[in-house]
């Protein structure tokens, strides 16, 4: 039951982050956005991340998303623009995730024999191993990583010099440093990835993991949490300064001005003669 | 069907591979570089989250939610910088932010 609401919960996930990526129009961006921030707080949810969750929609989807879908509205975008997405080399890009995909199912093949052959044996492949997890997860970063890595072939001008020599060699040092990331992984960073599944305990007692949050943010990562603060508070002060903008010929006050006015600047005293009336003089 | 660490981990993967890929889709506009940077945000957190799940310690998600907050006044800011870079130039588009240098078609 919990696998299924995983599996579907980050299916959606999956499918409205890309829809954010792909969208043709803004305002459908920021609303798959919305929607992939809900279910990343249900994923939380399933981690017994209660507090997290409800902060992911309280400050997510309640704040920082509408602001981001009244920029859209405010801002007149050209949609013409945006139609250059349809010039996107995309045969290059199935081609690519094709290549990657083929080299993930290569590896995941030949691990997967040797595991039927010598898994009884070897301890590193049998399904308690560590490597049997890492295995997969380092494929599957290699098959994305592959497709990842295209978009430099395509567009030269990242590079320094468009010579092929240059797109070669770059191409090159990826996917060695592709590769050897992979390899250490593989390697070396498996054996951290052992898998505790303890319940947040306190002395026995079953403590909610806000409350256990809690008593660390409010005691171990007091400055830190303070630090924030002041982050946020700076926030809020540049994006004021950034977007006030004063117009001419609008009434404002200012105050400045009025705590320097005297009362010699503003009261001129005169002796009018009887039937002669007051003269009005500017200042 | 057990859900491990692992298949927590690889959606986090995949999330923050997508928002690489929405910034390297530099064709669009700096609002979408935005959304896009707030989805590897979310599959950090994710990772955080998870780890902190499966190791029985609550600091990773202290550290999730402090990336939460900084992203939340990062978008502020950036969206401010946005709203100001339109008022100036009437585009946001990032082909179009050229001022230092030659067009890229």
């Amino acid at each position: 039951m919990a696998g299924l609401v995983f599996y579907g919960l980050a299916g959606l996930t999956l499918l409205s982050a890309m829809a954010v990526v792909f969208a043709r129009s803004p305002v459908y961006a920021v609303l798959f956005l919305i929607l992939s921030f809900f279910t990343s707080a249900g994923i939380f949810l399933l981690l017994d991340a209660e507090f997290l969750a409800m902060v992911l929609v309280i400050v997510y989807v309640g704040a920082v998303a509408v602001l981001f879908l009244f920029v859209v509205m405010m801002l007149d975008v050209d949609q013409k623009h945006l139609e250059k997405l349809r010039h996107y080399p995309w045969k290059s890009f199935f081609k690519a995730a094709l290549r990657s995909g083929v080299l993930a199912g290569v590896f995941l093949g030949v691990f997967y024999m040797a595991k039927q052959l010598w898994g009884d044996k070897v301890v590193f492949l049998s399904d308690e191993g560590p490597l049997t997890h890492s295995f997969i997860l380092a494929a599957m970063s290699f098959a994305v990583a592959y497709a990842l890595y295209w978009p430099l072939s395509k567009w030269r001008f990242l590079l320094p010099s468009e010579s092929a020599e240059t797109v070669a060699w770059v191409e090159g040092a990826l996917q060695f440093l592709i590769f050897a990331g992979v390899m250490t992984y593989v390697l070396f960073g498996a054996p951290s990835l052992e898998i505790k599944k303890e319940v947040f305990d306190a002395g026995g007692a079953p403590l909610s993991t806000t409350d256990a949050l809690s008593h660390l943010l409010y005691s171990v990562y007091v400055i830190p949490f303070q630090g924030v603060g002041v982050i946020l508070v700076v926030a809020i002060v540049a994006a004021i300064a950034l977007c006030l903008r004063h117009r001419p010929g609008v009434r404002r006050q200012d105050v400045q001005h009025q705590l320097k006015t005297t009362k010699e600047d503003v009261l001129s005293l005169s002796q009018p003669k009887v039937g002669k009336g007051v003269e009005w003089t500017s200042r | 069907m057990d859900i491990t660490l692992m298949h927590y981990l690889c959606l986090s993967m995949a999330l923050f591979a997508v928002g690489v890929f929405g910034v390297l889709m530099a064709r669009k506009s700096l609002i979408h570089i935005l959304m896009s940077l707030e989805l590897m945000l979310l599959g950090v957190n994710l990772t955080f989250v998870s780890f902190s799940r499966f190791h029985g310690e609550v600091t990773g998600q202290v550290f999730s939610l402090f990336i939460l907050t900084v992203a939340a006044a990062e978008a502020a800011i950036g969206l401010a910088i946005l709203v100001v870079y339109f008022r100036e130039k009437r585009t946001i588009q990032i082909t179009d932010m050229v001022s230092l240098g030659e067009k890229v078609e």
